[in-house]
């Protein structure tokens, strides 16, 4: 049970690294609505893991245990975009139309 | 640019210690409270609490810091979202929530710190019926500040940080007191102290392992940042005119050295684990002695070189080029 809410937070931790390691001057060639759902990607995922991260900190892997596989579902998805598209542009695209779900299960465990 | 990432797992960096080397310092502590009157080593159980709280808070400092850090830098790469005030708004007041529940980490750490010493005072005091008022006092707010709800719907907090098999661990801490060993006047205390000190160190080991964890992270971000925006982007931009290489040569330095600077993250938890075994070897009347000392100079080397990795980092203005963030 712990593994999975563990591993759902490396899911986590993984995109927002790709999602850190976008170069800027790539970005910069966007179009302001796709820099704009690259920078709320970054924000929501970031504040997701800080969410999460207090939550097991002081309630332990218990307090998961309800939503624990839709937040790994989740998280892998989000994840998986970050793996298999190379494309960065559809990637920031795809993080964003999926975020929703993410946003609703961590809002249920908080 | 786009790289696999493979995260250091809170899981995966427990290491297994042998019995023996968890045999630790702080079984000294109560040598002084044998019904023999000995006070061979007493000065193990404060030195050795002391020591203990100070590296664990250098350790929360160092968390909190490069939390901090993390966050702010990767605020200034979303300012330009969908509304910056409110995404603002909103980090802060996760980041404050986590904080917070760090530093009420520090507060337990420090009450158990008080603990030890007064125990430690307690063992060695020459005043006939002594009855150690002050270390009932600090066991008795260990124990609220454990069971205290902090919101309505947060009555069973500490219930979820425990399997069944660890509540029954708790539970059977009072019965490995050996009575013969102790003066009475310690045994009473360790009868009553003894599953709250034992709950608290739990409490300390699972949430020093997230720390850790957390700690882990945020410093495999900050570099990963550092290796973006200080070492690839201003060596692919090759028609900038700003790009300087000698700090081009430093900045890819100072990555390498803090790739390499391997944390002791799993000697941290191996600590706290050895504390919590020191206090069954405490109860128990046993004599070992281990490694509690070892294992924090270790830590604190550590920390030292952490401290200054960081330092140089921040001195070469971090964000500074113009094509990073």
């Amino acid at each position: 049970m712990s593994a999975t809410v563990q591993e759902s937070l490396d899911s986590l931790r993984n995109t927002r690294n790709v999602l850190n390691e976008m170069p800027g001057n790539l970005r910069n060639g966007w179009s302001l609505e796709d820099q704009i759902k690259f920078a709320d990607d970054l924000h929501r995922i970031s504040q997701r893991i800080l969410q999460i991260e207090t939550v097991k900190m002081t309630k332990g892997n218990q307090a998961f245990k309800k939503h624990e596989t839709q937040l790994k579902k989740a998280s892998a998805k989000l994840e998986s975009f970050s793996e298999n598209e190379s494309n960065f542009l559809l990637m920031v695209r795809n993080i964003n139309n999926s975020l929703g779900i993410l946003d609703e299960i961590v809002e249920l465990i908080h | 640019m786009k790289t696999k990432v493979t995260q250091p797992s809170e899981k995966s960096k427990q290491t297994p210690l042998s019995g023996t080397a968890l045999r630790v310092t702080l079984t000294a502590m109560l040598l002084s409270g044998c019904s023999n009157s000995t006070l061979v080593k007493s000065y193990s159980l404060s030195a050795s609490s002391v020591a203990y709280t100070k590296t664990v808070n250098e350790l929360l400092d160092e968390t909190i810091n490069h939390v901090i850090d993390v966050d702010s830098k990767e605020l200034l790469r979303t300012r330009i979202g969908t509304n910056p005030k409110q995404m603002l708004k909103d980090k802060n007041k996760s980041m404050k929530a986590l904080i917070g529940e760090i530093n009420n980490l520090r507060q337990q750490i420090s009450l158990m710190n008080n603990y030890f010493i007064n125990l430690q005072a307690l063992a060695d005091s020459t005043v006939k019926d002594d009855a150690g008022v002050n270390l009932g006092r600090i066991s008795s707010r260990i124990q609220y500040m454990n069971n205290r709800p902090r919101s309505a719907d947060d009555s069973t907090r500490i219930d979820k940080l425990f399997s069944e098999k660890e509540e029954g661990y708790i539970s059977q801490m009072a019965s490995m007191i050996v009575g013969s060993f102790y003066a009475a006047r310690i045994e009473t205390a360790l009868r009553r102290d003894a599953p709250i000190i034992a709950k608290q160190m739990l409490i300390q080991e699972k949430q020093l392992k997230v720390i850790l964890g957390i700690l882990q992270n945020r410093l495999d971000t900050a570099n990963r940042m550092h290796l973006t925006d200080k070492v690839i982007i201003p060596y692919a931009a090759i028609k900038d005119p700003s790009f300087n290489q000698d700090e081009w040569v430093s900045n890819r330095r100072k990555w390498f050295q803090l790739e390499q600077a391997a944390p002791i993250f799993a000697d941290v938890q191996a600590a706290q684990k050895a504390l919590r075994l020191a206090w069954e070897d405490i109860l128990r009347g046993k004599k070992d002695i281990g490694a509690v000392d070892t294992m924090l100079t270790d830590v604190n080397d550590f920390l030292g070189t952490l401290h200054a990795l960081d330092q140089s980092r921040k001195d070469e203005s971090y964000l500074s080029h113009p094509l990073g963030e």
